[in-house]
């Protein structure tokens, strides 16, 4: 973080959330700047997509508080998440593949004409602007997106974003499904998003990627924040060391550093 | 997202794989041509219009079904209860007009018809049952009723003629019944084609997690889809009590698979996400020529049944073969 605003866009504070009896995320507190990527990481089951998804609606925290502008925010579903500017990039389930880029891009957004049918011509050619700034190779506009390559998949659903004016950005594993050369278009595209102001929170199993990206790192280990550190203070090393032993590089021992690279 | 070349011309596919597009996108309209020109060359009174005009008559009660069914299975359910209702909405629609007046007939055929959609859409989204077995279910639930408030007797209405002026009023040339099939699926069409609901009704059946991300109340939607369909049922219902003056409880045994039948000879997935209105009508009228062929040329009714069967197969077939060369 550089010159950044001194109000975080997003505070999220004391957030919990339990699946039966299982703490999933417990007493997490988390913020992001505008233009600053957050990277968060973790092992598999650290909390990271259920802490996310507390702040994309698509699952209520049962305690906490966020704040978004320095103002509390109140949100408990996908549309209230949108409403603050919140889009959301899912590694999966994020498109329906029985319709085209630009009936996803507008999924639950439709535009309509006066008599209040859809304005499909409209809905297309703004799908074609937005497009030509992300990925001028796409061209297929009128197919169902199940023909489309996991990239160009991808593209649709970070459109959405994009076109929506996100002020914030979730993006959770956002390159997983993807190949070398697409997981490097995806990668230069966050990069001109955060140019562009945008906060992104950046989950990911990929350090490299993170590393790559992200201004901050939060490790969760067990529903937990471990730590949160600067990239530029810490070596992957260290955070590696955070997201399997689950505390800070200071606490760590010899003996526990030693094992772990045993 | 990538420079790589997506197979967009036609250029150097193969050739059984364009076959398989064209097909594919041509859908049921080719068998649909093919019988109608066959039976027109082979059996001179089909052509004729009192013919024309009582298949579709006698096919407005299906279609009207199959329009709101194509709904439900478009956003992924299947409604089994349509017949049951039919059933029930007949004979109620038919009771009330006798006893109190034919605007009440036609009022109590419909609300019965949404009340068990509405309750079918709420036993599959509320309480989660699958909508193939919770609609089974229902359709023994409101079979049963049907019985007992017919006491298992053919409900006649013979001594009230005006009942019979809401299905059977001749305009233009057509019946009543016929301009509501016909009105029913053009309500339908801009509803599934063009509005935000019919893209929601599609993208629910597509990827039920994405829309649900996306901001759309998919149980709503679902909800909405098993009332259209349960309406649909009682409006049928009610036409064919109106047209023939009577109704029976079990009137509508087999309205459910000849529906559910035209729908999918028509194209319409029974896996959800895939279908439209232009598919399920012709696809319902090209049943009902196979059958009026039949009728026709004086073949063996038994026959016809297996010809239906196999046509079903077909249809589920070609549709599986067509969907390989989609992407």
């Amino acid at each position: 973080m550089n010159d950044v605003a001194h109000t975080p866009l997003v505070e999220m504070r004391n957030i919990r959330v339990a699946f039966g009896g299982v703490h999933a995320v417990e007493d997490v507190s988390l913020d992001l700047y505008a233009g600053e990527v957050v990277g968060l990481v973790g092992g598999n089951g650290a909390g990271k997509s259920t802490l996310m998804r507390a702040l994309s609606g698509a699952r209520a925290p049962d305690s906490g508080e966020i704040d978004i502008d320095g103002r509390l925010a109140s949100i408990s579903n996908p549309r209230d998440a949108k409403a603050y500017g919140i889009e959301t990039i899912y590694q999966t389930l994020a498109l329906a593949d029985n319709i085209d880029a630009a009936a996803n891009l507008f999924l639950g957004r439709e535009l309509t004409d006066r008599v209040g049918t859809l304005d499909d011509s409209a809905m297309e050619s703004a799908t074609r602007k937005v497009m030509t700034r992300l990925n001028p190779n796409f061209t297929a506009f009128k197919r169902p997106v199940k023909s489309l390559s996991g990239g160009q998949r991808q593209s649709v659903a970070i459109a959405r974003a994009v076109h929506f004016n996100a002020r914030i950005l979730i993006m959770d594993e956002p390159t997983a499904a993807l190949g070398p050369a697409e997981t490097e278009q995806v990668r230069d595209l966050i990069r001109q998003l955060k140019q562009e102001g945008i906060g992104i929170f950046l989950v990911s199993h990929d350090i490299h990627d993170v590393f790559d990206l992200a201004d901050r790192i939060s490790v969760m280990y067990h529903g937990r924040i471990v730590g949160t550190v600067n990239k530029d203070d810490v070596t992957i090393d260290e955070v590696l060391g955070m997201i399997i032993l689950g505390k800070p590089p200071t606490e760590v021992t010899q003996k526990e550093l030693a094992e772990l690279h045993g | 997202m990538s420079a790589q070349t997506v197979g967009t011309g036609s250029t150097g596919v193969p050739l059984a794989q364009r076959i398989g597009r064209v097909i594919g996108r041509a859908g049921i309209l080719i068998p649909f041509l093919i019988a109608f020109v066959v039976l027109s060359l082979i059996s001179p009174p089909f052509l004729r219009f009192g013919n024309l005009t009582n298949i579709l008559a006698q096919q407005a009660g299906i279609i009207i079904v199959a329009c709101a069914g194509t709904f439900v299975l478009i956003a992924g359910g299947i409604d089994l209860s349509i017949g049951a209702i039919y059933g029930l909405a007949g004979a109620v629609a038919l009771t009330t007009a006798s006893s109190v007046s034919s605007p009440a007939g036609i009022l109590a055929g419909l609300s019965v018809g949404l009340a068990v959609g509405i309750v079918n859409g709420l036993i599959v989204t509320r309480f989660r049952i699958n909508p193939l077995i919770g609609t089974l279910a229902m359709s023994f639930v409101v079979s049963g009723i049907a019985v007992i408030v017919t006491k298992g007797n053919l409900v006649v209405a013979l001594d009230h003629p005006d009942f019979q002026s809401f299905a059977a009023t001749k305009i233009l040339g057509l019946t009543s019944a016929a301009w509501m099939m016909i009105a029913t699926a053009i309500v339908a069409l801009i509803l599934l084609s063009r509005t935000t609901f019919g893209r929601y009704v599609y993208a629910t059946g597509g990827n039920i997690q994405a829309a649900r991300l996306g901001g759309v109340r998919v149980n709503a939607i679902r909800v909405a889809t098993f009332a259209l369909s349960g309406l649909a049922a009682g409006l049928a219902g009610t036409i064919d009590a109106s047209r023939v003056l009577s109704a029976q409880a079990t009137g509508g045994q087999f309205l459910t698979f000849t529906v559910l039948t035209g729908i999918i000879v028509g194209g319409t997935s029974i896996m959800g996400g895939e279908g439209s209105i232009q598919r399920t009508v012709l696809g319902c009228l090209f049943v009902a020529l196979i059958a009026n062929g039949f009728n026709l040329l004086g073949l063996d009714p038994f026959y016809q049944q297996v010809t239906l069967g196999v046509i079903l197969l077909l249809a589920v077939g070609v549709d599986a073969w067509s969907r390989r060369f989609e992407s």
